[in-house]
């Protein structure tokens, strides 16, 4: 690595999202007494790291294109849980929930596809559109539909799916933790969207966006699509990862993911993305991630009470969006 | 405004299902008309109770117009409310999805001479009696007395709630404490007391592995919501502590059938709403017959034979244990 | 073959009936420089995106090369070799140059997947166009408003370019960035390239083009080679008004001065040792290079630097001006050098921009102020300054930077003032409108305001001061009044 290169990586938020990442760890391995770095433990965070990655995935780059998303956990919970009302009254997915997870899909894609609609349409501010549209996929679910939780009639095949582990682990008590091999999606997505963003015209074409929209036009890109495509394919993603959550959790609850994008987002912006669009990347985005995760389950070992546990979150958010806002300002001179 | 649309779309559907039903309202000779109005129709928990309202029906003989919101709207219900007692119903039994919204109807029922009794409305003026399943200190007490003799009695223990603001479950997780302290000498709350779990199964799963990291010898988790059990046995039977840690929640019975079947849960607590129905409706039918309900009273019922009165409230002790013998009795 | 590369003859282009474009002639010769002239508003920025491609003409004829052209896309454009660098330059501040220079023709290619080596052999191959160097991993939005050209430029040259056309390129650049600019323009001149400049700034038209066409309201009133127009001609053309700039003389100068600066040295040495005073009815013009201290000063008499040691006289007695509302109160005012961020309210309408600064004097003695006070208070600055408005209820952003400047003017003169500071009040404006201040500024002193006029265009400095200071490095380093006042003087000093 040459000088430049170096001096590069060190202006990156992600490489201090990073460092920030591993000081945190070792700060809780210390004060804990040693209970963080162990299989088990760590075993249980990455367990914990599965929805919350995926969605901050969907974020990310919906961020990068200079845009916000606040509605993917309602359309989550919709797709989700709609696809799990219709599995239980047709019978589906007893054995295999390939179904459901193709009906979460397409009905996530549908809303999504709504969204990049009225956004690519009327250029209408994302944030003020998704805050709309989140209350209308609410009102679907709980108004128009009146989703029920379903707990205990939840189809076999996705429980089996939720319960389906890739490898266990013994801590020194001999306590068993498994890996759950919802995981391997999370990964999957990360790459995916990883490959997406360095490597197709698509990915350049949001950070590109991002930068400057007007300029992206100019350059001909098709803003108008990319947008469209863009909020339909996090749609879709949604509506998986919402039917991941049902399967983990052995339970639909229209209302389990309420107000998660006021922690992803942060999340997101924590990990390098600008609330002005063009900046972020999924190597920050995944540290981040780790970070919140981390700290959130660590409030217990760390001997932090539950009253208390709230007020950290809130200052990791702080913090991120300070970090953001700073390096916005430095940027824009 | 959706809401208020649907809303209204149902009271006119009820509207018209009661004036069609309205000829069949009248009393045999000597029997009161009762009316049963549910939060909501259609519903595991209510479709227990109606089918404990029908049997009690044909056990007495007397006939129970059995109406409620397909929703749990409460404009919708104080709408049936208002239709039956306009019908002349001689009897009013009902469990408010608001009690504040149906202070006006009950208060007409009143002075129309119809008896009121209501359940889960403690706080409720305009009723004769409100009958509780149970309060705070013996359904917490229950949970504790459960909990207690599968770990036998001692060992390290935490509650569990579904968030620090929520009154009811705070309660019974302090009326379990202090049972603890009470009854249970060997028994030791850790240091961190309560965790809340943000009424989520994913996240009691998390809390619990992490209780069990921080507490090695933690023997017993006490819950009161209905997510706690579920997530904690999730967690105890992947870590393979099963008959090593034990927890205990208020649950519904088919959700933790599976655990308590095979011995990751050893009970959970609930209490029948069939069976406070029965109360309600043989307390009433007492009423009608002029007699008085006093403290230590016999409704009738199990649970509620020596029930306590307290001004209009009954408290009666309904609290049960779902075991793995009466888990799937109850179809919720 | 014609010896124009593009001729456009008879252009005409409507809005909503209203004329953008009436008959437009122009041509542009290969290998030259074609400089596109005219105020704001006249139309130049709708024929360039006719020859672009964003619009289409309603009549006219278009001839690219000797081929006829009848409708033309943007993508079109730029196969045929013409490229248009925007006054925003279109560039991603977020992206390394690297992208900058080689998304374009990667997505104009129909490219998929990225390829860093072929993304780096373009880039690359943009930069040896004019011999360029600069670090290809470097982010975009961190270099220099001058780099940032030069990429765009060197962007436009990746497709085969026969035509650019640059849109006021100059705006933000120091007179050091402009001159390397024009060095790269006369590079791609002499390649055979013709460039199309659109710019307002006489003295830039001047020194780079080869022909000129002027616009004035949709029509271009002259085109032809720049050697065949004089100043005074062009300024004719521009403003259809003949504009003798008359040098200021005072008239009403007061006896006792009625500011008075003593040894003034700012935190920082920002300023050093400045003495100066300033009678009623003179205009003081304050200049020097950029980071002479000339702005610290100015903002030193309004309360926004700190002030070390040092007095300030007002009418005599000794003040602390420690914020703008003193100032205000000691009735000074200040007009920024940036009218739109410093100045205005732009979404705000013009009548409030006006009385922004005298609501207190507008206001009852309630403190409620009635709408039509407003408005009425605002007509008459409009009249009095000519203000090009039919209503000044319109947002302030609905006029021109000239009429937009004359309303930051007004505003402060709407109170009533000793010293009026204006700082560069001419920056970004055209030709007429520039003269419209002059004479306003002029007719204030003579109305018995004392007025300091902090500018680096010493035409502007020669032509309204009745005194100048030049200040170098914090200090005064030359004072000239009268007939001493020429820009030959001031350039020596300077210097």
């Amino acid at each position: 690595m040459n000088k430049a290169a170096l001096k590069r990586m060190t202006k990156r938020t992600e490489f201090y999202i990073f460092l920030v990442l591993i000081a945190m760890c070792i700060a809780i391995e210390i004060i804990s007494g040693g209970q963080l770095f162990a299989a088990d433990k760590i075993v249980t965070i990455l367990r914990s790291m599965v929805v919350d990655g995926m969605f901050a995935m969907c974020c990310l780059v919906v961020m990068i294109s200079g845009g916000f998303d606040l509605s993917f956990p309602a359309i989550a919970s919709l797709a989700s849980c709609l696809s799990a009302t219709i599995c239980v009254n047709f019978g589906f997915c007893e054995t295999n929930p390939i179904i459901g997870i193709l009906l979460a899909i397409v009905i996530g894609a549908v809303l999504g596809m709504f969204n990049g609609w009225i956004i690519s349409n009327f250029k209408l501010n994302t944030m003020i559109v998704t805050l709309a549209t989140q209350t209308f996929f609410t009102g679907i679910t709980m108004g128009l539909l009146q989703l029920k939780e379903i707990t205990s009639k939840l189809p076999k095949g996705f429980r089996n799916m939720g319960e389906s582990y890739l490898f266990e682990v013994y801590n020194a008590a001999g306590l068993r933790s498994t890996m759950t091999s919802m995981f391997i999606f999370l990964v999957l997505l990360c790459l995916a969207t990883s490959f997406v963003l360095k490597h197709t015209m698509f990915g350049r074409g949001l950070y590109a966006i991002g930068g400057n929209e007007v300029s992206a036009e100019r350059a001909g890109y098709n803003v108008k699509r990319i947008k469209f495509l863009l909020y339909t394919v996090v749609g879709a993603m949604s509506g998986f990862i919402g039917i991941i959550r049902v399967s983990m959790a052995r339970q639909a609850i229209p209302k389990a993911l309420d107000g998660k994008e006021m922690t992803i987002i942060p999340a997101v912006i924590l990990g390098g993305a600008s609330i002005f669009g063009g900046e972020g990347s999924v190597f920050g985005t995944v540290c981040a991630v780790a970070i919140i995760t981390v700290v959130s389950n660590s409030m217990l070992l760390l001997g932090i009470g539950t009253y208390w546990q709230d007020f950290f979150n809130g200052l990791v958010i702080l913090v991120g969006i300070t970090i953001s806002a700073v390096q916005a300002k430095r940027r824009n001179g | 405004m959706k809401k208020k649309f649907a809303a209204g779309l149902v009271t006119l559907a009820v509207s018209a299902g009661m004036l069609a039903c309205g000829a069949t309202v009248f009393a045999e000779e000597g029997n009161p008309t009762i009316a049963f109005v549910p939060k909501v129709m259609g519903q595991a928990w209510w479709d227990h109770v109606e089918e404990n309202v029908k049997e009690w029906s044909e056990e007495n003989g007397i006939d129970v117009i059995y109406k409620g919101p397909t929703d749990t709207d409460a404009a919708a219900q104080v709408q049936i409310m208002t239709d039956l007692v306009n019908q002349g119903v001689d009897i009013l039994c009902f469990s408010p999805n608001d009690p504040d919204a149906c202070e006006a109807i009950c208060k007409e029922a009143m002075d129309k001479g119809i008896i009121v009794i209501a359940t889960e409305a403690s706080g409720m003026e305009n009723v004769n009696y409100d009958i509780e399943a149970f309060d705070e200190t013996g359904l917490g007490g229950f949970l504790m007395d459960q909990l207690a003799e599968q770990m036998g009695g001692e060992g390290q223990y935490i509650t569990m709630v579904g968030s620090m603001t929520m009154e009811s479950q705070n309660n019974w997780a302090d009326a379990a404490v202090a049972r603890a302290e009470e009854a249970y000498p060997d028994m030791e709350l850790v240091p961190d007391k309560r965790v809340a779990d943000d009424s989520d199964a994913e996240k009691a799963y998390e809390l619990t592995k992490e209780l069990i990291t921080k507490y090695p010898d933690l023997k017993g988790i006490l819950g009161t919501g209905s997510f706690d059990a579920p997530g904690a046995a999730r967690a105890i039977q992947e870590l393979g502590l099963t008959g090593k840690v034990f927890a205990i929640s208020v649950a519904m019975p088919l959700e933790v059938a599976d655990y308590l079947e095979d011995g990751t849960l050893g009970s959970v607590a609930l209490w029948d709403a069939g069976i406070t129905a029965k109360a309600m409706l043989n307390c009433a039918v007492k009423l009608y017959n002029g007699e008085e309900i006093t403290d230590g009273a016999d409704l009738g019922e199990e649970g509620y034979d020596a029930v306590a009165v307290q001004d209009k409230v009954i408290v009666g002790e309904g609290q049960i244990a779902i075991t793995k013998e009466n888990c799937y009795d109850f179809g919720f | 073959m014609s010896e124009y590369l593009l001729e456009m003859s008879g252009i005409c282009k409507s809005f909503s009936g209203v004329h953008a474009l009436d008959h437009v002639n122009f041509a542009v010769r290969p290998g030259k420089v074609m400089c596109l002239a005219g105020e704001n508003g006249c139309g130049k920025s709708t024929l360039v995106k006719i020859i672009s491609g964003v619009y289409t003409k309603d009549e006219g004829e278009v001839t690219f090369e000797g081929q006829k052209i009848t409708k033309i896309t943007p993508a079109e454009a730029t196969q045929l070799g013409i490229q248009v660098i925007y006054q925003d330059l279109s560039i991603f501040p977020n992206l390394t140059v690297m992208e900058n220079l080689a998304i374009n023709s990667e997505i104009t290619a129909g490219k998929k997947l990225v390829n860093r080596k072929r993304w780096e052999a373009t880039a690359k191959e943009a930069l040896s166009k004019i011999g360029y160097q600069i670090d290809l991993y470097a982010k975009m939005g961190e270099l220099s408003v001058a780099d940032k050209q030069l990429v765009a430029i060197c962007r436009a040259l990746l497709f085969n370019a026969k035509l650019i056309i640059m849109d006021e390129p100059t705006t933000a650049l120091t007179k050091k960035e402009v001159d390397a600019l024009f060095k790269t323009v006369r590079q791609l001149r002499d390649s055979g390239i013709a460039i199309m400049f659109i710019s307002h700034k006489t003295e830039e038209i001047f020194e780079i083009s080869d022909d000129v066409c002027i616009m004035r309201n949709g029509k271009n009133v002259y085109s032809g080679p720049t050697a065949e127009l004089t100043r005074e001609k062009y300024t004719y053309y521009l403003t259809g008004r003949e504009l003798v700039e008359d040098r200021f003389i005072p008239k009403n100068i007061s006896k006792e001065p009625v500011l008075r600066v003593n040894h003034l040295t700012l935190k920082d040495q920002k300023c050093k040792d400045i003495s100066f005073s300033l009678r009623k009815g003179e205009i003081l013009g304050v200049t020097g290079l950029l980071g002479s201290g000339r702005t610290e000063l100015a903002l030193s008499l309004f309360g926004l630097e700190k002030i070390e040691s040092g007095t300030i006289e007002l009418n005599g007695k000794d003040v602390k001006i420690s914020s703008p509302i003193a100032a205000q109160k000691m009735k000074i005012g200040y007009v920024p050098e940036d009218r739109l961020t410093e100045g205005l309210c732009l979404q705000q309408p013009i009548a409030d921009n006006i009385t922004l600064s005298s609501l207190k004097r507008l206001a009852n003695s309630f403190g409620i102020i009635k709408k039509q006070d407003i408005i009425a208070d605002a007509n008459i600055w409009k009249e009095k300054f000519s203000i090009a408005t039919d209503d000044v209820r319109k947002f302030a952003s609905t006029l021109s930077g000239g009429n937009q400047q004359k309303i930051v003017l007004s505003k402060w003169l709407s109170n009533d003032l000793d010293v009026l500071i204006l700082n560069g009040p001419t920056v970004g404006v055209d030709v007429g409108a520039k003269q419209d201040i002059h004479h306003l500024v002029h007719e204030l002193a003579n109305e018995g305001l004392a007025v300091i006029i902090i500018s680096d265009d010493l035409s502007e400095v020669v032509v309204n001061c009745s005194r100048v200071i030049v200040m170098k490095d914090g200090g005064i380093v030359g004072e000239m009044t009268g007939d001493n006042i020429t820009e030959e003087n001031i350039l020596e000093i300077i210097r």
